[in-house]
């Protein structure tokens, strides 16, 4: 009689947290983790302003590559504090720097305001949103 | 958010987490938050990757050289194999063996 083999595997948590024991991994891995959260948080904030990638990038005085290689977390550096500061002004927000108390939970990358990953009818979805926001009282973290 | 499991053979060896451990400092901080990446946004990561096609649902994430294979099944993202890019036929062929194995598991 045939038995069915089972597959097994080891725990992801455990095997990134003895990887992230060496400090230079951690370091890296942090990089890494800003670029991905800031492609997040800028695309999710371009479609919550019903903006494309060309019109965002004419805001900022960039090409729309370099906004779609940001979005797509193809670099592999950490964007630059200026591109970020201009990003959040076209966006009409403000760039705000936070040192916090070191934790694996927190997202490193906030944005106050909630917005959808999909386009859902440009402006007036996000307007809409925003009045909710300011009913419900104020800045919400990302989910 | 989805579970993550590295695949390990029945005598307890996981080839893809063995094979991540050897990798420079800097690579491998990469496949490991890539990877977290996909587990925490899916489809919408801001990260390269693209179904196998043959093999799906099996996929690859693209990390530079390297190539990290994995599937999604009943909420958990299983890493079947990482390996580089020359190694990419061989690799392919030992992650959907691994694959079978995993989408054959009775859950719960």
């Amino acid at each position: 009689m045939s038995k069915k083999k089972k597959a097994r595997g080891i725990d992801g948590d455990a095997f990134l947290a003895a990887q992230l024991s060496d400090p230079r991994v951690r370091h890296h891995f942090e990089q890494r983790r800003i670029v991905h959260e800031v492609a997040v948080a800028v695309r999710g904030m371009r479609l919550g302003a019903g903006l494309t990638q060309a019109q965002l990038a004419t805001r900022i005085g960039t090409s729309q590559p370099t906004i779609a290689r940001l979005e797509k977390g193809l670099d592999v550096r950490t964007p630059r504090w200026d591109t970020l500061q201009r990003i959040a002004r076209a966006l009409g927000r403000q760039l705000k720097l936070k040192f916090a108390a070191p934790s694996d939970d927190d997202e490193l990358v906030e944005v106050e305001q909630p917005f959808r990953l999909h386009r859902k009818k440009g402006a007036a979805a996000t307007a809409a949103a925003a009045s909710r926001t300011h009913r419900s009282g104020g800045s919400v973290r990302r989910a | 958010m989805l579970e993550l499991r590295y695949y390990e053979t029945a005598a307890g060896r996981s080839e893809p987490a063995e094979y991540i451990s050897r990798l420079p400092e800097r690579t491998r901080a990469h496949v490991l938050a890539d990877i977290e990446a996909y587990r925490l946004y899916g489809a919408k990561a801001p990260i390269s990757w693209k179904p196998i096609s043959g093999s799906r649902p099996m996929m690859e994430i693209r990390v530079g050289s390297q190539r990290v294979y994995c599937v999604v099944q009943v909420n958990v993202l299983w890493v079947l194999q990482v390996g580089p890019k020359a190694h990419q036929s061989r690799d392919i062929a030992k992650a959907t063996v691994r694959m079978k194995l995993v989408r054959g598991q009775r859950t719960q």
